[in-house]
């Protein structure tokens, strides 16, 4: 139940009368119920309304909107009766001769019925303004809260396409019941009683939505934290270590780079005590992103323009990296076989690479499946790993990286982090068996945040 | 001393080999019950030097100085003879020890400690040679028992970084604040009722052992602690450590706290101080609640505990507890309840917040230390917030806690003045009055930026129940306000 319609109820309620009787009013000839425009006085003659049902018309100046904040004071006691959720007051000696005084319940001219009732002196912004005839007859807090019962109904009498305005006509036809006094100055009572618990409903409501949508994302932070400390899965010595496996990386690299296949590289500073962020096991290992990789790069900085007619050939940026996959695929630059082979020669990307954004949108990964033709942006990087590339991936989606790449991500107009910065990002790294088995535990429990959601 | 340093080190190298030892948690139980015999057998051997009609309740085969000792004629059992020894003879036995309620506590513990204990180790050999580390122990005088008591201590802080064994040990910079802050006498008794290692007992020992000038003061010094641990392996632990510590009759006992009806204590079953860190979102079976009176009866293992220790408290006794943040702001009935109940009939004049990396790597929860007595009802509570010391992004097993990181507050003890950082409240006072008109929700002079703290997923759940309970109590409360007003109006 919303803070909304809980009150909307207990209006209903109050207003059809079941509040102090045991069945609510008919609305049936010559009975409690009458029409708007038999009881209230309003503020202009409106021009489609029959004559007769306007004897009376009680004018009353105005402030249009750009002018209406400028008469805002501190100290002031005059209420600044707006048309929307603004609210201040002023003084006598800025408002001057716009100061009027009564006891009045307001609909505003345009937008959405935002109604208010408001006794003493004012200043009113373009606000429809309505009293009754006769207070002895009809209460005006009373109409206050008729009109507040009936928010529904008056939304759909505002009338328009660009600016909306209520059709007054509709409103003045309006059937609102009138008891006696006394039972209206009783349900007044009511309502006034209900209404501030109504609003402590409605705090605590919108703090428990926000929880409930706060819990499943935290959750699944707390679930990919717990993995990559290694508290997870338990370690089995007999599935090595992180040291071996990172030797024998080592040594595939030495052999590549024989073959030709890979660039030498400069050796990259150890890890200090202070950039390891947490505890890890005893049979893990912190190592650098790049001395675990074959191939770190970044997408072109310098791209051509595409063709217009649809290709094969993609040209993604970080847009289309998104939800653990490529995405918004409508749009993409499209390259000619030639230019696309060109471009493709810098980055070839290739089945079980790792895309991961790191201009703009930073952070997002997706492991590729080798299906399409795609080359890419600067604002994304592909990475061909020797790890298993899920649970890199996963290390990647964590907190523990996501907020390490926007604290350290430069530019001005746009945050990004660094082919360099990406290269020397701290990793842990547990035995391949263990990888595959963390991967496997979260492959499970993942699913079930979504589902919390 | 022998080869202190290195003793921990040897035994876990000797362990890393055996395919039994899976982890942390399990080497260190191993480490506890064979440790545990050979402290006992040391005691033992003066027990019967003092006593003259001593009788051991442990049969000889099974006695430490007889299957474990080596005394270099060739004898000493060990491969698969050990093994099958451990494995049929003695750890059968003893957990089928004949235990009455008339069995003195001194020879009673040996059942009790072995009840549910395990012999992880699968080689012999390995084994044999884990025996030789500990044998090597010389525990003939008190000085060396209180230097391993140290080393001791080393063991039981490795159940930090031990998974879910981390939940039985409280750092001992916060156990020492607090026994401290609470100044023991000597002639009073301190109830530690989920004692987990015994940290607590041994820092009140600690500080009260200088008081201690004649022979009555140690008397009263060695019979004043009192525990209950409900886990087998802490409980071994536990016993082990007041053994070390020079208790011969630990009152430890194997049971759990929560078992028995609050409104049945009498006086004999108050103490005069309570210390206790008890744990949280613990499992108990429903109808636990059973043994609390209705309102104050809660889901949350440390709601029940404190209810525990203020059915416990002696009049004009005093008691220092450590609880998570979930029991200050929460405000589902049974929190509102007990903590109405705190304020109105205890005087509960300090809390202090503790960030939140201080029992790391175990959790990141943030916790508080609450101090009160059983005097009178409160007037007013002081609440301070200690920051992290300078050159601390937070705690960790490398970096942990000391007792000098305590000095801000305990400067601030004897001289309170309220005081504020960068528009954040960091210590304030708050009448009784005020804290009743915030609904009891004692989440004041909190960590103004939290920066993101990833907490364990099972206690992120934990403190997501425990405030969507609250909100929805709260939320309860309202419409059943709503609904009293809606019954019937006369005209």
């Amino acid at each position: 139940m919303t803070p909304q319609e809980l009150k909307t109820s207990i209006l209903n309620l109050a207003i059809n009368g079941q509040m102090t009787n045991k069945v609510p009013w008919k609305d049936e000839p010559n009975g409690i119920y009458k029409y708007l425009w038999e009881v209230t006085a309003w503020d202009k003659k409106f021009k489609d309304v029959e004559k007769h049902k306007q004897p009376k018309v009680i004018k009353y100046e105005y402030v249009l909107a750009k002018d209406f904040k400028k008469l805002e004071r501190t100290d002031g006691d005059i209420y600044l009766l707006s048309t929307g959720n603004y609210a201040g007051y002023t003084t006598e000696d800025v408002a001057g001769s716009l100061v009027s005084k009564g006891e009045v319940v307001t609909m505003p001219w345009g937008g959405s019925p935002t109604i208010k009732y408001y006794k003493g002196r004012f200043v009113t912004s373009d606000n429809r303004i309505a009293t009754a005839i006769d207070t002895q007859v009809l209460s005006n807090k009373f109409l206050y809260y008729y009109f507040l019962s009936q928010v529904k109904y008056l939304d759909s009498v505002y009338r328009g396409t660009s600016l909306r305005h209520p059709k007054m006509a509709l409103v003045l036809e309006m059937r609102i019941p009138v008891p006696s006094i006394q039972e209206q100055e009783l349900i007044v009572k009511k309502i006034e009683e209900l209404l501030p618990l109504v609003n402590g409903y409605g705090n605590a409501w919108t703090k428990l939505e926000e929880l409930n949508q706060r819990f499943p994302i935290d959750l699944q932070k707390s679930l990919l934290q717990m993995a990559i400390q290694g508290k997870l899965v338990e370690q089995r010595p007999e599935e090595g270590t992180g040291e071996e496996l990172f030797q024998r990386i080592q040594t595939e690299k030495v052999q590549l780079i024989k073959e030709g296949k890979i660039k030498k590289e400069k050796p990259l500073p150890e890890i200090s005590e202070k950039e390891k962020p947490f505890d890890i096991p005893e049979s893990w290992k912190w190592v650098r992103l790049k001395e675990i990789c074959s191939k770190i790069v970044d997408g072109d900085h310098n791209p051509p323009s595409g063709v217009n007619a649809e290709t094969d050939y993609l040209m993604l940026s970080a847009t289309n990296i998104n939800h653990n996959c490529l995405c918004e695929l409508d749009k993409v630059r499209y390259l000619t076989k030639d230019i696309f082979e060109i471009e493709n020669e810098r980055t070839k990307a290739t089945e079980g690479d790792i895309f991961f954004t790191t201009v703009g949108t930073l952070g997002r990964s997706c492991v590729f499946d080798g299906q399409k033709s795609v080359c890419f942006q600067r604002s994304v990087s592909v990475l061909t790993t020797f790890v298993y590339n899920f649970y890199l991936k996963n290390v990647l989606d964590s907190s523990y990286i996501q907020n390490y790449m926007i604290a350290n991500a430069t530019g001005t107009a746009q945050k990004g982090f660094y082919l360099n910065q990406v290269e020397r990002l701290v990793i842990p790294l547990p035995p391949l068996a263990e990888q595959k088995r963390i991967v496997s535990e979260l492959e499970k429990l993942l699913p079930l945040c979504e589902r919390l959601k | 001393m022998s080869n202190i340093s290195g003793f921990i080190k040897r035994i876990r190298d000797i362990m890393r080999n055996d395919a039994g030892i899976n982890g942390d948690a399990q080497r260190i139980e191993q480490i506890a019950w064979m440790l545990f015999l050979r402290v006992y057998d040391a005691k033992e051997q003066d027990w019967e030097m003092d006593e003259s009609d001593y009788t051991s309740i442990i049969p000889d085969n099974c006695k430490w100085s007889n299957w474990a000792h080596d005394d270099k004629s060739g004898k000493a059992i060990t491969g698969d003879t050990l093994l099958d020894f451990v494995n049929n003879t003695l750890f059968p036995t003893l957990k089928n020890l004949e235990v009455s309620k008339d069995t003195p506590i001194k020879k009673a513990i040996v059942k009790t400690t072995f009840e549910d204990a395990n012999n992880y180790m699968k080689d012999g050999v390995l084994l044999r040679q884990v025996i030789n580390v500990i044998d090597e122990l010389e525990l003939d005088d008190y000085e060396e028992v209180h230097a391993f008591g140290e080393i001791y201590e080393n063991i039981l802080k490795e159940l930090q970084s031990a998974g879910s064994s981390g939940e039985f040990y409280t750092p001992r910079a916060v156990t020492d604040f607090m026994a401290k802050m609470i100044k023991p006498q000597i002639g009073e008794q301190v109830a530690d009722f989920a004692c987990g290692t015994g940290g607590f007992l041994t820092s009140w020992m600690k500080e009260l052992e200088p008081q201690v000038k004649t022979t009555e003061d140690r008397n009263k010094f060695v019979n004043s602690i009192y525990g209950i641990e409900k886990k087998q392996f802490p409980y071994m632990l536990c016993v082990t450590n007041m053994l070390l510590h020079g208790l011969d009759v630990p009152k430890i006992y194997h049971d759990n706290s929560l078992l028995y009806d609050v409104l049945d204590y009498t006086d004999k079953d108050k103490f005069d101080v309570i210390l206790m860190n008890p744990p949280y979102g613990g499992s108990e079976k429903a109808d636990v609640k059973n043994h609390f009176p209705t309102d104050i009866a809660s889901s949350e293992t440390a709601d029940l505990f404190m209810a525990v220790i203020m059915y416990r408290l002696k009049k004009n006794g005093r008691a220092a507890v450590i609880l998570p943040d979930g029991f200050l702001f929460g405000t589902d009935n049974a929190k509102v309840a007990l903590k109405k109940k705190l304020i109105t009939e205890f005087n509960l004049h300090t809390i202090i917040r503790m960030p939140s990396s201080v029992f790391a790597p175990y959790t990141s929860i943030t916790t508080n230390i609450l101090f009160f007595d059983n005097t009178k009802p409160t007037e007013e509570t002081w609440f301070y917030r200690l920051d992290m010391p300078e050159g601390y992004k937070h705690f960790s097993k490398t970096k942990p806690m000391k007792l000098e990181h305590f000095n801000p507050v305990i400067e601030w003890w004897n001289n309170r003045v309220e005081e504020s950082v960068d528009g954040f409240d960091k210590s304030k006072k708050y009448s009784a009055k005020e804290l009743e008109d915030l609904g009891f929700n004692l989440d004041l002079c909190g960590y103004p930026h939290e920066e993101e703290i990833i907490l364990d997923p099972l206690e992120l759940i934990n403190q997501y129940q425990e405030e969507r309970a609250s909100l929805n109590a709260e939320i309860d409360r309202i419409l059943a306000e709503i609904k009293e007003k809606l019954g019937g109006v006369e005209l």
